[in-house]
């Protein structure tokens, strides 16, 4: 919203000594924010509004010279001038009718007759671009010059071209349709109002006029409309057709019914003025239920106890009263009226009763009654202090607690964390060959993205690190390690969205990333860190399969049945497919899974007391038997007394017999009374290799 | 040779004892201080040859030759051992000196890893508010239409909601717009137990790109609804974090204005933490950043938690993280903070 300052000063007084920087600040600190001021082509200042939507009232030269008033004490004045109207009624020359006042409850309308089309004064022109409008002619510049001042769009027929002469102010047709100004043919449904003539519609209510009854330079008389529509109907209908107006925008926020005569008598005076019009007696105004001002009955208690204040009833109806509210002051016998929240004094009036004016239909409780009473008392009055009331224990609760640890332990193994889009491109689960049916294509589809590489929420976290990689490699950072936390989204398989919210859900899940030569065990390695900084226990790493992994290189972590993690080298396929000249070796965590495993307090075990016994174990087993098989063997035979055994070497080559490795173990034999004898720890070790005899045909290296 | 030395000679041990200490002199390397040992201690040296005569002396002049030879050895065996010890040193510093490394080289060891800045940030918030007694909570990011905008007196047609452009998913679910839906969840569990004071904290969504924007953005949303809360309240609270947040000369301002589900409603800022109030490039000269909106929650947001807004008051308020992650560390680009470049990302270890 522009207005320039002239104008402004034209309605308001601004006190001396207020320059433009000093109002700009005092009009944003009642809460009209002035995001700049500007110059017009002939250099004058310009204030631009930021006006909330709450304040359609404020979207004219007359609603800030109202808010300015109030603020420096001042008083406004509407725009003065001479309105020379005569001859026949303009009721005997003009009906109009509306066939739901809900949705418009007023419809004024003055007829102008003999008029001259022409352009309008130079100081009309240049008022209107100071304010960003462009001059058309002399009738269109005054109806906007009429808008920008007092808030009241209005639009203008060409009367004769009027089918009857007769407005019906009607819900479109089904399939009506219209050609607005624009040039543009509108096809148009009941949910859209329209001003119609005897025959068609002429216009679109409270959004653009047509192209058939639009002035030009051959029309000599005019109806004059200015009207008061329903918010939200003018809403709904602009989004339809998706067609914003500086009409639309006002209306749809909800106007003024009382201001439209004002605007009619305005316009047509200024049409007298510039294009010789002759204005026809009285106004055609079907307004079936004039509004009657809403009264709110406010507690005094009841605004100190939300403000923080403790004024007194009259010091809040003085302040009303500069914004044009009505206000009474009620006795009340009690004192101390309900909801004072313990705040405020109750000395005086208790209750104010606040007529609210017409233009202020934002107004509507006594929260909003507070709020007025707040900013013209002041924001920057009221004082700041900290919550008295009992004290809470705050706490970021379990989940939040996880992922700080999370974040903290991959920080120290050297992971950098990222942050990427939860939405991704549909096409982006056939890069990483997950094949059709898989569950990890149940994604929730946005039905209005911006981009189509934004259309599908991601199922797995794996596209978000890839776009990472593929970001970095562009730029020659080759190699790196990447973490993100957050969540995926899911449809419940089957199930149609349609079924409503019950059929997402919402898993959180960390994607962990190396790229550039890594391998699995590095991967491994990270993985296995992070589970046991979180206090996992019992975590076994399992092969396993995923499509989008190499198929020989690819384990799940496990504990007690729950899948904890898939992990392994990216698929050569899939790397193909990102045109990726790096290797990716990549991890999903399922937080989801870990949370109920992940040990917040650890519990001490005592050390042992006594040294332990150890020995080293070099044994031959077939290529194919997994380490962790033989481990867990040499845990079993060994039985109790086997603290630990830990593989330090794996051999494979020409000393061996083909199709054989060498596993070499580090036994470390314990009892917690007593120190082990040679021939107690001799006895297991055999048990030992029995069992890998037995079990999978193998024996010590020798 | 031993019959030469069947008489004891005492000339003959000074002699040797100003042999032994002129050859000591000449004693440099470890390999003299060997030489140097054979010579006067070894099976046949000088000293050795002196003690085997004693046995062939008559028992008076044995003890007195005793004595004098012993102490002569005695006193050898220390310049060897005084001797070694000094040779030892130095030729230990020798070798350290040949050990010497260039320093300047690189650690080993993993470097460390880094947060983003944006939950860098976000932790800051979280901590601040827990200890002002606040819980944090989280909520889901697909929403329903009902609590992102009906129960936060959002209705169908306000205009609000053109503020507000959303990713829908069907017309009646959509990706939040903001954190506040959360509010409405939490207070539905919480009424109508007062005091309540939460922050929620994630990921929101608008249909928006620019450099100033982005369709995906993180919000801290916060709510206390008590007995007697109030505006001054919430300006307390505010400063609170702001100057724990920005440090503890900051102030704050607040500025009316309007969200449908706050009433009082008000924009707050926070005096420039670079130029402190000045004015300076971050903050456009105006001394301020705009940092919050913040209000007196709604009569209707309120019954829709639950509470009776007659009984109780709420207040709560409600900032951009990324708008505030890009003015703490300078970063005049939102995009930065999505690109996840390594070479951004590795200037928050």
């Amino acid at each position: 919203m522009l207005v320039p300052l002239k104008w402004l000063k034209e309605l308001v007084k601004i006190p001396s000594g207020v320059e433009v920087d000093r109002l700009r600040e005092d009009l944003t600190g009642i809460g009209l924010a002035v995001e700049a001021v500007e110059s017009s082509p002939d250099g004058e200042q310009v204030l631009c509004f930021e006006i909330t939507t709450n304040r359609p009232d404020c979207l004219s030269v007359l609603g800030i010279a109202r808010e300015a008033a109030a603020l420096y004490r001042t008083g406004y004045r509407r725009p003065a001038f001479r309105l020379a109207e005569g001859g026949q009624p303009a009721s005997d020359l003009a009906v109009a009718a509306v066939t739901d006042a809900a949705l418009c409850p007023r419809y004024g309308a003055r007829v102008v007759e003999g008029i001259r089309i022409g352009p309008s004064p130079d100081w009309l022109c240049a008022r209107l671009e100071a304010a960003g409008v462009r001059p058309i002619n002399n009738v269109v510049d005054a109806t906007n010059y009429v808008m920008l001042e007092l808030g009241q769009p209005l639009h203008a027929f060409d009367f004769d071209t009027l089918a009857g002469r007769r407005i019906i102010v009607r819900p479109a047709w089904e399939e009506e349709t219209l050609v607005t100004l624009d040039g543009v043919e509108r096809l148009l449904d009941p949910s859209i109002l329209v001003i119609a003539d005897a025959e068609r519609a002429v216009a679109l209510a409270g959004i653009m006029g047509g192209l058939d009854t639009e002035v030009t330079a051959s029309t000599t008389n005019i109806l004059l409309e200015a009207a008061n529509f329903d918010a939200a109907c003018i809403r709904r209908g602009s989004r339809t057709l998706a067609l914003r107006t500086e009409a639309s925008l006002r209306f749809e926020k909800g106007l003024d019914p009382e201001q439209v005569p004002g605007a009619l008598d305005r316009a047509a005076a200024i049409l007298e003025e510039i294009a010789g019009g002759r204005t026809a007696t009285g106004i055609v105004d079907v307004y079936p239920d004039p509004r009657e001002p809403d009264r709110i009955d406010t507690r005094v208690s009841r605004v100190n106890g939300l403000l923080g204040t403790a004024l007194a009833g009259e010091e809040m109806a003085q302040l009303l009263a500069r914004l044009d509210f009505g206000v009474e002051i009620l006795a009340e016998v009690d004192g101390t009226g309900p909801g004072n929240g313990g705040a405020g004094p109750s000395n005086g009036a208790d209750r104010l009763l606040v007529s609210v004016p017409s233009f202020r239909r934002d107004v509507t409780l006594e929260a909003d009654v507070a709020e007025e009473v707040a900013r013209l008392h002041g924001y920057d009055r009221i004082e700041s202090k900290l919550p008295s009331g009992l004290l809470t224990q705050g706490g970021l609760g379990r989940w939040l607690e996880l992922e700080e640890r999370i974040r903290s332990v991959l920080e120290g193994l050297g992971l950098q964390e990222t942050l990427s889009y939860s939405f991704t491109a549909p096409d982006v689960y056939d890069r990483l060959e997950i094949p059709p049916d898989h569950p990890l294509r149940s994604f929730v589809t946005v039905a209005n993205p911006l981009a189509e590489e934004q259309r599908a929420m991601r199922t797995t976290l794996l596209p978000g690190l890839m776009n990472v990689i593929m970001h970095n490699v562009d730029r020659r950072v080759n190699t790196g390690r990447i973490f993100e936390i957050a969540r995926t989204y899911h449809l419940k398989q089957g199930e149609p969205p349609q079924r409503g919210i019950e059929a997402v859900s919402e898993r959180r899940n960390v994607g962990v990333a190396c790229f550039g030569d890594p391998n699995f065990f590095e991967l491994k390695g990270l993985i296995s860190n992070l589970l046991a900084g979180l206090g996992v226990e019992g975590v076994e790493f399992l092969p396993a399969r995923a499509e989008f992994m190499h198929p020989g290189r690819c384990a799940e972590a496990r504990t007690g049945g729950h899948k904890l993690a898939v992990l392994g080298e990216l698929h050569p396929k899939v790397l193909r497919n990102y045109d990726l000249k790096v290797g990716v070796a990549a991890a999903e965590v399922y937080l989801d899974a870990v949370f109920p495993v992940a040990v917040q307090v650890r519990r001490y075990r005592p050390l042992p007391k006594f040294p332990p016994v150890v020995r080293d174990l070099a044994l031959i087993v077939p290529r194919e038997i997994p380490a962790a098989a033989v481990t867990s063997a040499i845990r079993e035979a060994g039985g109790e007394l086997v603290s630990e055994a830990a593989l330090f070497d794996v051999y494979e080559g020409t000393q061996l017999p083909p199709g054989t490795k060498s596993l070499a173990f580090t036994i470390t034999y314990q009892a917690p009374d007593r120190t082990l004898t040679e021939a107690e720890v001799r006895e297991p070790q055999e048990r030992i290799l029995k069992m890998i005899g037995d079990r999978f045909g193998g024996r010590l290296r020798t | 040779m031993t019959e030469q030395v069947s008489t004891y000679i005492p000339e003959q041990v000074s002699e040797v004892e100003a042999l032994a200490k002129s050859a000591f002199d000449q004693v440099k390397t470890p390999e003299d201080l060997q030489s140097f040992r054979i010579e006067f201690l070894g099976k046949k040296g000088m000293i050795t040859y002196l003690l085997k005569g004693l046995g062939q002396l008559p028992p008076e002049a044995r003890r007195e030759a005793g004595i004098r030879i012993n102490l002569l050895r005695q006193e050898v065996e220390d310049l060897i051992t005084l001797k070694e010890s000094s040779l030892g040193r130095e030729a230990e510093a020798r070798r350290l000196e040949a050990e010497v490394i260039d320093v300047t080289l690189p650690g080993k060891g993993t470097p460390l890893g880094s947060r983003h800045p944006v939950n860098l940030v976000i932790l800051e918030i979280k901590k601040i508010f827990v200890s002002l007694g606040f819980e944090v909570w989280e909520g889901p990011e697909i929403e329903t239409d009902y609590y992102n905008f009906e129960a936060l007196n959002i209705g169908r047609d306000h205009p609000a909601r053109d503020t507000q452009d959303s990713f829908y998913i069907t017309p009646d679910i959509l990706l939040r717009t903001h954190t506040s839906p959360v509010q409405i969840r939490c207070m539905e569990i919480k009424a109508p137990e007062v005091p309540l004071r939460m922050v929620a904290v994630g990921k929101t969504y608008r249909r928006d790109n620019d450099a100033t924007h982005s369709p995906m953005f993180h919000q801290v949303e916060g709510l206390v609804v008590d007995r007697g809360t109030s505006l001054a309240e919430l300006k307390g609270t505010l400063l609170a974090f702001a100057r724990r947040m920005f440090g503890s000369e900051t102030r704050i301002r607040l500025r009316p204005s309007h969200f449908p589900f706050t009433e009082p409603s008000a924009e707050v800022d926070v005096s420039c933490p670079i130029c402190g109030g000045g004015g300076c490039g971050v903050c456009k000269q105006s001394g301020w950043l705009e940092i919050l909106g913040a209000g007196m929650v709604h009569p209707n947001v309120l019954r829709a938690g639950g509470y009776d807004p007659e009984a109780v008051n709420g207040f709560a308020f409600g900032m951009g993280v990324e708008r505030i992650a890009m003015q703490r560390y300078a970063i005049d680009n939102m995009r930065l903070l999505f690109e996840n470049d390594l070479r951004f990302l590795g200037q928050f270890r």
